[in-house]
């Protein structure tokens, strides 16, 4: 389901927080490890005097090249359905709502939602030195009612996603006040 | 024994066979990959301007990777 579909026309979009691009690094470095594997290869092959026990026909520059960047070929749309599935995780704050967004691979999805005024609790988690040092963590928000309880994580500056969220919150508070005043 | 005559003899026919196969299969896997991250990006993506970036860096890449993945494996044929 599109985000787009879940907002009423009296909603806006206020902020969008994607993962923290430490939470896709373990993966960046694969992809780069696997995509420079094969140029490895190439020089392998130049260095080991294999012209001794048989010669490759042809043109070995061009066998070299097309071999690479075959290679890349491949490797490519994988690097960004890698980038997708992080980045379409997300958390999207509108003036009545917090939705979540968890994309499980390419063909899970998981959207969750809750109204802002039913928000009791936020807390921060930032926890060790390079979350610490690159600001990022874990956000915990309670909610009154049977609702669960939500959890995002790797959130980039956790705190003033907090602060915009209290903020917004104490708003659609008053609304709903000024609504049932009226 | 000499193994030379013989192995260059099958490098002679794989190479070119398995250097093309192995783009065909590259490109159909790219085809279906690239199809269904499109699908994502139009239908998904929140924020608009960082996936339009995406699929820049995307497309640059996707037309220097294939074309010298083809251009450099026709070279390689046509010099056999």
């Amino acid at each position: 389901m599109k985000i787009l579909e879940l907002i009423d026309n009296d909603e806006e979009i206020l902020f969008t927080v994607h993962k923290h691009w430490f939470a896709l690094l373990g993966k960046i470095v694969m992809f780069v490890v696997s995509a420079l594997a094969p140029i490895a290869f190439v020089i392998l092959f130049n260095v080991v005097p294999t012209e001794t026990l048989f010669s490759v026909p042809g043109n070995q520059t061009a066998l070299s090249i097309a071999f690479i960047f075959i290679w890349l070929t491949f490797v490519l749309p994988f690097v960004f359905v890698v980038w997708t599935d992080h980045y379409l995780d997300s958390l999207v704050l509108t003036t009545n709502r917090i939705i979540e967004v968890e994309q499980k691979g390419l063909f899970a999805r998981e959207v969750s939602s809750f109204r802002l005024d039913r928000v009791q609790d936020i807390t921060t988690e930032i926890t060790g030195v390079i979350p610490t040092m690159l600001n990022f963590g874990n956000l915990q928000i309670q909610t009154a009612g049977e609702s669960k309880e939500f959890k995002a994580k790797y959130i980039p500056d956790p705190r003033g996603v907090k602060l915009k969220i209290l903020r917004e919150h104490d708003e659609a508070v008053e609304r709903k006040f000024d609504r049932l005043r009226e | 024994m000499d193994i030379a005559a013989p192995l260059e003899s099958v490098l002679g026919t794989g190479i070119p066979v398995a250097l093309i196969g192995g783009l065909v299969f590259a490109l159909v896997m790219y085809a279906i990959f690239t199809a269904i991250l499109w699908y994502h990006w139009t239908h998904y993506a929140v924020t608009k301007t960082v996936v339009e970036r995406a699929v820049h860096v995307y497309i640059v890449l996707s037309v220097i990777f294939i074309g010298t993945a083809i251009v450099s494996t026709a070279t390689y044929v046509m010099t056999l």
